[in-house]
Formats: C-alpha cells, structure tokens, sequence
C-alpha cells in the first residue's frame, strides 16, 4: 500500500511538473476589447512563451470582439475563440503553433503549389539559386534565373523556410487547401554569426540534396577576393583555380576544360553565345565582376537546352539593377578603369544597370615610347581595349519581366608611321597607318512569364557578333614647289574574318507532380561566317580601282529542339534525362544527330550523395588557331560538305561528402571526341584563309581524369585544395600516318590551393598557389643546312615526334590583400596584390637560342614575371 | 594623379617584357647522322654537288661535311665527268656544264650511302616584252616594276622561280658617307596585280616577301605575262642607293620547285612559337636535300 501511495504521488507531482512545463497549461491573464484575432494572438504570445504560426489571410482582420481570461489556462478558451474563425492549431513543437483550418477544408493526400520569386529587399533583385524548403522535409525547390521557384507543399498546412548567404532566413506558414503566389523579399543580416549560420545551413542543404560534383558557382563576391593578374577580377580565371579546368600557356590564350580546347566551351551572357570571351590575347575576360549575379560553369552533365560546344558551359547571369536607388562604383587599377551605375528609371518598376572600362595601354606604350626615345616620324602607336555593358529591366508584374541587355567590346592594336622630305623641287609626304581592331557585340531581348499552375515560359530574341579587322592605309602627297601642283595617291588593304548569330529561342517549364519536373525548347539561329576577305583599293587622284580576294561568306541556320525531365521519386535519387536535337544547315548539306543527355544522383545516407552521367555534344562550327596558341586573328569555320561537325561523348561520375564547414568532392570522366580538325603540317592561318577547307584534316580524340577537391567554405578563414590527374589525346590520320599524340594542353597534374583570411574588419587577404605540369611541344631533335642556288643556307630543323616533349611545369603565387573602408553611404577600397610573387618564369613557349659562348641551348620563354598591382575603388 | 598613373604604368610595361631561362634538353643518344645532298644543276655553270650530313640540334659545328665521297655525272646514259672534291662537303666538275633539254643522272658512292639520281634539264628560257615602271602599289609604297612574257615549252610540267635582285651601295650614316662595298641582296617581290596568277596559284606565297613560285598549269605550252616589283628603290636621302636591279626568272624540274615551295613554308613556321614546321621535300633516299635542275633569264635595270 505504501509503495502505492508513493508512486501515485510520484505520477501526480510529475503531472504537475510535465505541466508546469508546458505552456498551453499555464495560467494567464488577459483583458482585451474589441481587439482583432492578431491582437489577441499577439497577447497569448506574451504571456505563454508560445508562438504562433499562421497565414493572415486565414484570419478576418475586420473582426473585433473581447477576450478575458482571468489567472486561468487559456487553451479551452482560445480554442473557442479561434472557431469564429473556422480554426484550430497543429502543435509543431512545445512552443510553437500552427493554425490551420478545421478539417474539412484541407483534404489529406492532395497536394498544393506555392510558386512565386524571392529578391533582394534593399534593391529589387531576383535571387538565384535561393532554397525554398518545407520544414522538416527533403522538399525543396530552388529559384531559377529568373528568380521564380515553383514548390508542390503537402495538403495540410507546413512551415516553409527561405535560405540563401548573405540573408537572414525567413520563415512562413501556409495553411494548405489552395495554391500561392509569393514574392518574397529577402532581408541582409547585420550579425556575422546568423551569415555562418545560413550560409552554412544554404550550402550544407544544398550539398546533401544536390551532390552536383561536376559544377562550380561563383558569385561576384567570391569573385572580388580571388587574386588575379594585374589585380583585375576575372571570371574566367577564377574558374581555372578549381579542378578540371586550366588556361593554356602561362594561363593565357584560352580555357580549356577537361581535355578540350578552347573554342569547345560554350560561354553564354543572359543566354547569348560569345564568341571571344578574352581581351589582350586571353590576359582578361569580358565580363565586368561588378555586373555578375551568378556565373556556373557545367564541366560533365550537362542540360538538355545546351548544345552546340563539346567541353564546358558558362553561363553567366548579370544583376537588373537596384529597383529602389541610385548607386555606383568607380575604379582605377593597373591596366584599366571602371564605371558602374544602376539604379530605377521608375521605382519598383523598370531598372537600369551600366559597366564601362577601358585599358591604359595605349597611354602606357607612348610614355614607353617617349623615354626610349622614338624618333619624331613615329605618330601615335599602342594598343588598348574598352567593353561596355548595359541592361535593362521592367516588370509589369510580379508573374511578366521584360530585359534587354547590350555588350560591345573591342580590342586595337595600331601603328602610325610618317615621312616627309624633299629633292628636286618635290615635297613628299607620306603616311602610313596599320591597324587590328577585334571585338564582340552582343543583344538579347528576353520576356518572362510565370502562370499560377507552376509553367514558366521564357522567351528570348539574341545576337551575337565577332569580328576581326586588319588594315593598312597608305598615303603619298607630293608638291611640285615651283610648279605648285600636287599629286595625291592612296592604298588601302583590309582584312576581315568573323562570325555572327541572330537567333531565337522559348522555353516550357511545368511541373506536373511534386516528384517530376519537365521542361522543353526551341530554338533557332542563322549563322553568317566570313572566313576571310581581302579587298585591296588603289586611288590615284580621282582614279579608283579596288580587287577582292579569299573566302566568300557563309550561310548556315541551325534548329534545335529539346526536352527534358527531372525525376525526384525519392528524397535521396535524383534522375535527370534530356534529348537535345540539332539540325545545321549550310550550303546544300545538313547534319542532325540527337544529343542524349542522363543523370543519376542517389545519396545512400548521411552526408554522402554519388552521382552517373552521360552526355554527347555536337559542334557544327570550330576556331582554326594558329596550333594552339589562340590569336584574335584566328577564323571561325562551318561544318561543310567536307568537314563534320565535331562530335564528344562524356560519361562521368562524382562523390560528394559534407561535415561542418568542409565539403569534399571528387569526379572521374572519360571523353571521347571524333571528327575534330587540325591544320596539316606546313599549314596555318595565314595562308589558308582562302582554302581553309583544303589546309585541315580531322581525327579523333579521348581525355580522361580524376578530380578532388576539399573546401573549407565557413569562417574567417576559408578556401579549397583542389588536384586533378588528367591525360588528353589526339590522333589524325594525315599527321604522322595517325599516331596517337598528346594534346598540347594535356597537363598531367594540376594542383590549386586558394587560401582567403578575413584579417580584421575591413580588411581580407587571399592567396593563390597554383602547379600545373609543363604542356606538351614538338621540338627539333636535328638539323641540316638547306641553301638555294643564289642564297647561303639556313638551318631546316627535323621535328621529332609531335608533341613528345614536356614543357617545365607551371607554378607560381599570387597574393592579394584588400582594405575597405565605409564611410556614410560610400565604401572604398584599396587592393595591393602581387602575380607571380617568387618570380618564377613560366614557359609561354621554347626555343633554341645562343648562350654567351656561342651554344645553342634550349631556352623556356616566359612573359609574366612577378607582377605588383594596385587598385582603388569608390562605392556609393 | 595623372603622372601617378603614367608612372606606374611605365615601372609596369618595363616589368613585363619577355624573360628567358635556360633548360636541359639532352636529345636522344640513338640519333643517326643521315646524307644531306644539294645540286642545282644548270646551263650557265659547272656541275656542283654539295654533301653534309644531319646534326643533333645542339651540335656545335655549322656543317658537317662528308669528304670521302665519289661523284659521277651522267648525260642520256653516258659518263660525263666525275666530280673532284674541293673541301668542305663540295664536289664539282672543272668545266663541263648541263646542256639545255638534255637528261642526266648523278651518282653518290659513299661508305654510308650510294644512290642516283636523274634529271632532265628544262628547256632554254627568254624573257620578252620586258620594261619596267614605277607605280602606286597597295598596301602601301611606290613599287618598280618589271614587266615581262615568257612562253612555256608544251612537252613538260614546268615550274617557275621569280625574285629580284638589288645591287647598292651602302651610306653609314646620314650624312652620305659611301660604304666601299657594293653589296647585293633578293629585296621583297610583289606581283603588281594582286590577282596575278603567279602569287594565286600557290598559297604560300603569301607566306614569302623574297620571292613567287608557281607551276605553268594555266598556261602550259602557252605564253604568260606578268609584272613585279620591290618597294625598295632609290629616295633621296635614304641609307642606300641602287646602282641596278635585276629580275630573275627561273624554270625548275618539279624536284626543286617542290624543294622551294616546302622549304619557304618551313623557314615561314619556324618563327612561330606554336608553329608544325612540316618536313621540306627531298628527292635524296634516306635522307635530305635536292638534285634538282633549272635554266633562267633575266633583265637588269641599272640606275643612273
């Protein structure tokens, strides 16, 4: 009886403590009248501890009544209280509440849509890549370029939360039993603490529900604290400092992604081809780091919607502008200087974003020319590039955007020479000029439009231009001084290749089932190739006479059709399955072939996720360079009777593992390539651009690799070690009887380490360290005299096999360290960096040259010693 | 702020000029000397034949003579002279020259290597309808012409040389001190109609300022008129002055012409960093160089 007694008096005090606890049990007083159902909620709040979740819409703002509970437990009474309103709570945990409606308004089983956009608060800008997520759950969904997400939620109701770094995490209810359209604004966290916080939950969701080894993001705020060549932040180079991906000599001239060259990478600007994403010979990008949202480069599997390159995707998204106010930034660095300024044409509505630059060079080679003591017949010589970018945005609504973006570049190179003397009564002046000039131009209209049912439809009208420009100009004036005549005679001769696409393309997005996603396209372009004219013009007085020579332009049209699904059967399995068919026309000849595209990521537990893929690309036109070197002047060819499109076939497979603010990942790849074109030997671009047809042959090749890399990407310390083994392979059956050879760009060991160290506020360093094996060159092994009847000899050199010999590896380091001062509404910032900084002297290429004694040695010639930089900018 | 600017711009620009370092490079110990052999044989002087052998790349000798040869000049079947070493790899007839349209055959004997080799002489070339003229010329520059025709033979495929000699007197400085020696050098030729079909028909002309090759395809048996010229003519108070120039017009066996056209093409490549030098035609087995024959006229121009 005793042990009884004990125990149900043990049971009741646990009674009253589980209850003491619980804050639906405790005893409030509140004494409200005539206060709305938020007013009331509000007060239980104070009092309880508790909080409610809810969507205001369930609730009758209008409605005013009393609320009295005296030292009592309120539950029984605001559950009465909430049935005004057809009301009553799911208990998400101890504290906190759901109010749903009664049942009967939701049915169990039928699922609901929240669709909708998520931007930036402070200026308007859509955000990409933000993880809209149901609470306790694997569903999520994340927003696309556009800034539009579309989410299938349970049918009751749930807890949607919003992350993305950078951002405090916002947090909604929805009460179920019908679809949503929400435009969420996204507010910027002041506390570093809550950053972490997010930008680890944001990056830690995102690795165990993506698994997404074969892609890299870069925002423009990574971008600003890499270490670059004359401290100009480029894009281009930034990926190169992550595995799989690698410059060609010296870093220059060109990406090149898992094994392919350069011209097999397709760099995308808001959706438009650029042809020539370089300045200065590949020593800077196009893309101003100012302007760039979000910038992902696909390395393995690749979208359905891409097609027309083998190797690699860039897609490069640029910012709307601020839609609130006016803002800016100015900077003045070693080689260039930059404007920005963007702001709302009408608020809230239509936005304007503008990016200028221009180099110094020009400037720099006069003050170069003028100390070395050019003498007074040399005019004005240099070299200089600008590249402006313009983009324009409006929303007539939440659901329709319009944008228009604008590019243009250029680069010149250019040469002035003058004489001027006299003999025998005749002043002759003469004048020479010599001048390249190449360049980009790009323009896109793109119209988006979100439906209530999840289907988005993108639209988007596009061209893109390159081309290069020689000239030289000739003038001669003579004046007869006695007879007082003057004769007047000129030449012109011009060069000019390049390329242009107008083109079209619309997309469908739906997602029929929470677990399947659909999207399909078309698209078509028409295709303008100038391979290389040459028109010489003669003028003598009023006498003018002109020939043309070389290749006539081409027509092509190329049609694309593609369709893709995105299967989530489960949380942990993600299959991804697309068909790209492309169809390219020119002259009488047309090529179609599908383009499958597969993949497979499955995360068996934990923080693990693998990923399968297989993708085939097909290339209908190529950039015949100078062998692999990468010039301005090199021209860009259709696939024609003669010459196949180029095709590759990727299979792929990755692993990627998070813990903490490391992420590990690592991928393996084999691809195949057939029908690639190579100049014969004897042959190059400057005697080919009549005949280009005649002066190639095509072959085949294979690369294959493995990539690793692990990242620490929290806290003030943070960076990666990245390494990759890859192997790279040519074979032509007119080079070398088709001997397998490596490609000149197959770099056995790749090792980046980027470290970036946030020293004290205001004030953040990084370093670089890279290590690339040496590339590979043909050189000479022998030699023999070869005179002609009327001449001495020269030395003809008997190559040895084609690229059998290694360059010395590649390594250097780069420091940079940036200070940032705000003051009031402006920021400035002073970055003093070095490139290079142990000075090692990285082959650009070799040759044989004479030591002091006369011997002929091999030497490594190299452009980039160590390099000091500086750079200001303002922000307002 | 500006001289700030141009400053650093300058420290820059002077920091980033090319830099060298020199690398080991032991090219493979198995390498095999192989025979160079040279005769461009021709009416209007004795019969020479130049031997060397190939080299490693880092050898130091310029040449590498072979002295022990035997050389035996054939014509249509029968032995002509057998050539004397004169030194240094050359080996040549005393007086006996090659007849125009006549065939004949050269015999290498040697420790390492024997072969032989025939050729057939081309016909006896003329230059007619020849003056010259000064003219604009795009891109750029007074050019001086040579205008000329010569009539192709109809039985053979034929190929043609053309080039420009300058012969001039040297200033050391701009004051007019004559340099005592004359001196002559192949100055840059240029077809004066752009079209022309002697810088057409073979495109890598382009690729060679000294001189134009083509082959007799469109005119075979038929006559060819042309004109070139050189910028390169006598200004007042220039660094030189020319006392002649001479037009050069050769008609060459397929051998030599295939010789020339390969060799400009690799000489062009060479000075490209990333350049495939290709091999430059032989018609030497085993090994490099050319026994190749040609005739050739030309017409001089002397200043005053």
């Amino acid at each position: 009886m005793r042990y009884l007694t004990l125990s149900l008096l043990i049971l009741w005090a646990g009674s009253l403590w589980a209850q003491r606890d619980n804050p639906l049990q405790k005893r409030v007083t509140i004494r409200l009248k005539q206060a709305t159902a938020a007013e009331v909620l509000a007060a239980v709040e104070q009092q309880s501890g508790l909080r409610f979740h809810y969507d205001a819409s369930l609730l009758n703002g209008a409605f005013r009544s009393d609320f009295n509970v005296v030292r009592a437990r309120f539950e029984d009474p605001l559950r009465n209280y909430l049935l005004q309103f057809g009301l009553t709570w799911l208990e998400q945990d101890a504290y906190n509440l759901v109010l749903v409606p009664q049942s009967g308004r939701t049915r169990p089983g039928v699922q609901y849509r929240l669709s909708g956009t998520v931007a930036d608060a402070a200026d308007g800008e859509k955000l990409i890549g933000v993880i809209v997520r149901v609470d306790g759950t694997y569903r999520y969904a994340q927003t696309n370029e556009q800034g539009y997400f579309s989410l299938l939620l349970p049918g009751d109701s749930c807890r949607v939360s919003i992350y993305y770094p950078g951002f405090s995490t916002r947090t909604d209810t929805f009460a179920g039993g019908r679809n949503y359209l929400r435009h969420f604004r996204m507010y910027s966290s002041d506390s570093t603490r809550e950053l972490e916080i997010q930008t680890l939950r944001f990056i830690d969701f995102r690795t165990i529900s993506n698994g997404q080894s074969d892609q890299i993001t870069i925002g423009s705020r990574k971008l600003g604290q890499l270490p670059f060549l004359f401290g100009e932040p480029d894009l281009i180079k930034a990926f190169m400092f992550y595995p799989g991906v690698s410059g060609g000599s010296e870093g220059l001239l060109g990406l090149h992604i898992r094994g392919g060259s350069m011209d097999q990478n397709l760099i995308l600007l808001d959706g438009v081809p650029v042809f020539n994403p370089y300045h200065l010979y590949g020593i800077f990008g196009v893309f101003h780091d100012d302007l760039i949202k979000r910038a992902t480069l696909s390395k393995g599997s690749f979208d359905a919607s891409k097609s027309g390159r083998l190797s690699g995707v860039v897609s490069v998204q640029t910012r709307d502008g601020d839609l609130f106010r006016w803002k800016g930034s100015a900077g003045l660095g070693t080689l260039a200087s930059r404007v920005m300024l963007e702001g709302p044409i009408v608020k809230g509505k239509t936005s304007i974003v503008f990016s200028a630059r221009r180099s110094h060079l020009d400037f720099m080679a006069d003050v170069f020319g003028r100390v070395t003591g050019a003498t007074d017949t040399v005019g004005a010589n240099g070299y200089y590039f600008y590249d402006a970018t313009l983009r324009l945005s409006h929303r007539f609504s939440e659901r329709s955007r319009l944008g228009f973006s604008f590019y243009t570049g250029e680069d010149r190179l250019y040469y002035t020479d003058y004489a001027r003397y006299s003999g025998d009564s005749i002043l002759t002046r003469e004048r020479r000029r010599q001048e390249s000039r190449w360049g980009n131009t790009l323009a896109s209209l793109q119209w988006d439009y979100h439906l209530r049912n999840g289907l988005t439809l993108h639209q988007t009208f596009w061209h893109s231009a390159y081309n290069f420009n020689f000239e030289q100009r000739y003038a001669i004036t003579r004046d007869n001084l006695i007879q007082g005549s003057r004769t007047v005679q000129a030449t012109e001769h011009d060069f000019n290749s390049g390329i242009e696409q107008t083109g079209f393309k619309s997309g469908l997005a739906w997602s029929p089932l929470r677990s399947l996603r659909i999207s399909s396209g078309l698209n078509a372009s028409r295709l303008f190739l100038r391979p290389g004219l040459r028109i010489y013009s003669n003028q003598v007085n009023q006498a003018y006479s002109q020939t043309r020579s070389g290749s006539e332009p081409l027509l092509a049209g190329e049609f694309g059709a593609h369709l893709q699904a995105d299967y989530t059967p489960d949380p942990h399995l993600r299959i991804q399955a697309g068909l790209h068919q492309a169809v390219f026309g020119v002259n009488d000849k047309v090529y179609s072939l599908p383009q499958p595209r597969l993949q497979v990521r499955w995360s068996p537990g934990g923080n693990w996720w693998l990923r399968v893929g297989y993708s085939r690309m097909q290339q209908f036109f190529h950039l015949l360079t100078n062998p692999g070197v990468g010039l301005p002047g090199d021209l860009w060819v259709p696939s024609t009777d003669s010459v196949k499109p180029e095709l590759a076939a990727q299979w792929s497979g990755g692993i990627t593992w998070s813990r903490g603010s490391f992420q590990f990942s690592a991928e393996v790849y084999h691809k195949a390539f057939s029908n690639l074109i190579e100049y014969r030997d004897n042959a190059d671009y400057l005697s080919s651009a009549g005949n280009w047809e005649s002066s190639v042959t095509a072959g085949s090749g294979t690369a294959r690799g493995y990539e690793f890399m692990l990242e620490k990407h929290r806290g003030s310390t943070r960076g990666w070690l990245a390494y990759t083994w890859s192997r790279s392979t040519r074979s032509f059956a007119e080079i070398e009887n088709g001997r397998i050879f490596p490609f000149r760009y197959d770099r056995r060991h790749n090792v980046q380490f980027v470290y970036m160290q946030q020293l004290a506020p205001g004030v953040h360093a990084s370093a670089a360290w890279t290590y690339q094996s040496g590339f590979a060159v043909t050189l000479p092994l022998e030699r023999y005299p070869a005179p002609l009847p009327d001449e001495p000899f020269r030395e003809i050199f008997i190559y040895g096999a084609r690229n059998d010999y290694r360059t010395p590896a590649n390594h250097r380091l780069d420091i940079t360290v940036a200070f940032e001062k705000k003051t009031g509404l402006r920021t400035r910032t002073w970055t003093v960096g070095v490139f290079n900084a142990y000075n090692h002297i990285n082959p650009f290429y070799l040759q044989f040259g004479f030591d002091d004694a006369g011997r002929r040695r091999l030497q490594a010639v190299g452009f980039l010693p160590l390099l000091p930089n500086v750079q200001w900018k303002m922000q307002w | 702020m500006v001289k700030f600017w141009q400053i650093c711009s300058l420290l820059l620009l002077g920091m980033a000029g090319a830099c060298t370092r020199e690398i080991p490079f032991a090219p493979d110990n198995g390498f095999e000397p192989r025979p160079v052999v040279y005769g461009f044989l021709c009416p209007d002087s004795p019969v020479s034949v130049q031997i060397w052998k190939t080299q490693s790349i880092i050898a130091p000798e310029a040449t590498a003579p072979v002295a022990n040869a035997v050389v035996n000049w054939f014509t249509e079947g029968f032995i002509t002279d057998v050539l004397l070493g004169k030194g240094r790899g050359r080996y040549a007839s005393l007086l006996n020259a090659p007849a125009s349209g006549k065939r004949g055959e050269i015999v290498v004997l040697n420790s390492d290597f024997n072969f032989r080799r025939s050729f057939r002489m081309p016909d006896a070339l003329q230059l007619a309808e020849t003056d010259t003229f000064t003219a604009l010329f795009p891109p750029g520059g007074a050019l001086f012409t040579f205008r000329f025709r010569i009539t192709d033979p109809d039985s053979t495929a034929d190929f043609y040389r053309l080039y420009i000699q300058h012969t001039f007197y040297a200033y050391r400085d701009s004051a007019g001190l004559r340099d005592s020696a004359l001196r002559s050098e192949k100055v840059d030729i240029r077809a004066y109609d752009p079209t022309d079909y002697a810088v057409a028909s073979n495109p890598a002309n382009r690729l060679n300022r000294r001189e134009i090759l083509f082959p007799d395809t469109e005119f075979n048996g038929g006559t060819y008129r042309s004109a070139v010229g050189t910028f390169r003519i006598p200004q007042a108070g220039k660094t030189y002055r020319t006392t002649s120039m001479r037009l050069v017009v050769e008609r060459c066996d397929e051998a030599l012409y295939r010789y020339y056209n390969t060799r400009m093409l690799h000489l062009a490549q060479q000075g490209n960093p990333a350049g495939q030098p290709g091999p430059v035609s032989s018609n030497i087995p085993g090994g490099f160089g050319v026994i190749g024959a040609y005739t050739q006229a030309s017409k001089l121009y002397r200043w005053p």
